[in-house]
């Protein structure tokens, strides 16, 4: 069994966007060739309070940054970026 | 940086500091929604780029309307994020930060032409990181 990775992508999620299901898709392959299991959980941007994004992100072993801006609530987007840096948690953002 | 108003022109922002702006390259189709191209990215040797993709250069998917403002792009790699991929115009498309883990942004899309067979190789580099990364508060919390 592999160990699984718990990995948060932040973004407005739609179904409709290719860029969106392309992201989910693409860490799920890649997870394959990492040789774990990933527990990809999508976030709205506007479930990231900007003075406590720890709530919703202090669980994650990497944070991702979907395309698709402008999001929701930018305010929570940056917060998430500022979050991951000052934690050291891995950060990709495309 | 010090530049508290730093903004983009995409949503409209009054800020005199607009380090992101229109991409100024042409589109595919005239009228299109997006700059879909699919174009050459130089990669700076020593970078954690250099050692995602293993190469100095790669060619990637674009799918914007805005990219870096070259006025501010020196600026932002003076205060430690450094720009380490440069498309051909030598207009900023990998960023990250040297002292960090993985803090690796892109100015493309990898997830575009990532597939079962050929996982894109800065996906597959980011899980990786985060295989290896422990959250510092990952245990239950009280109250």
């Amino acid at each position: 069994m592999n160990r699984s990775v718990r990995i948060g992508v932040v973004g407005d999620y739609r179904a409709d966007n290719r860029t969106h299901v392309a992201t989910t898709n693409g860490l799920r392959h890649a997870a394959r060739v990492a040789g774990v299991s990933p527990e990809l959980e999508w976030i709205h941007t506007s479930r990231i309070k900007p003075d406590a994004p720890a709530d919703a992100l202090r669980a994650l072993e990497g944070i991702f940054i979907a395309p698709g801006s402008p999001y929701a609530s930018m305010d929570g987007a940056l917060a998430a970026i500022r979050f991951a840096r000052e934690q050291g948690a891995p950060l990709g953002a495309t | 940086m010090g530049i508290g108003d730093a903004d983009s022109q995409e949503h409209g922002s009054a800020s005199q500091n607009l380090m992101v702006t229109a991409c100024s390259l042409p589109q595919r189709e005239p009228g299109a929604a997006y700059v879909d191209r699919h174009e050459p990215v130089a990669i700076k040797p020593g970078s954690l780029a250099a050692r995602i993709f293993k190469r100095e250069s790669t060619s990637e998917e674009y799918l914007c309307n805005y990219e870096f403002n070259r006025e501010y792009q020196e600026r932002v790699d003076a205060a430690g994020l450094k720009v380490t991929g440069f498309d051909e115009r030598g207009v900023g498309r990998i960023v990250e930060l040297p002292e960090h883990r993985f803090f690796v942004a892109t100015l493309f899309l990898p997830q575009l032409t990532s597939s079962d067979a050929r996982p894109h190789p800065y996906l597959v580099a980011f899980v990786e990181a985060a295989s290896h990364y422990k959250p510092k508060s990952s245990g239950a919390r009280i109250g």
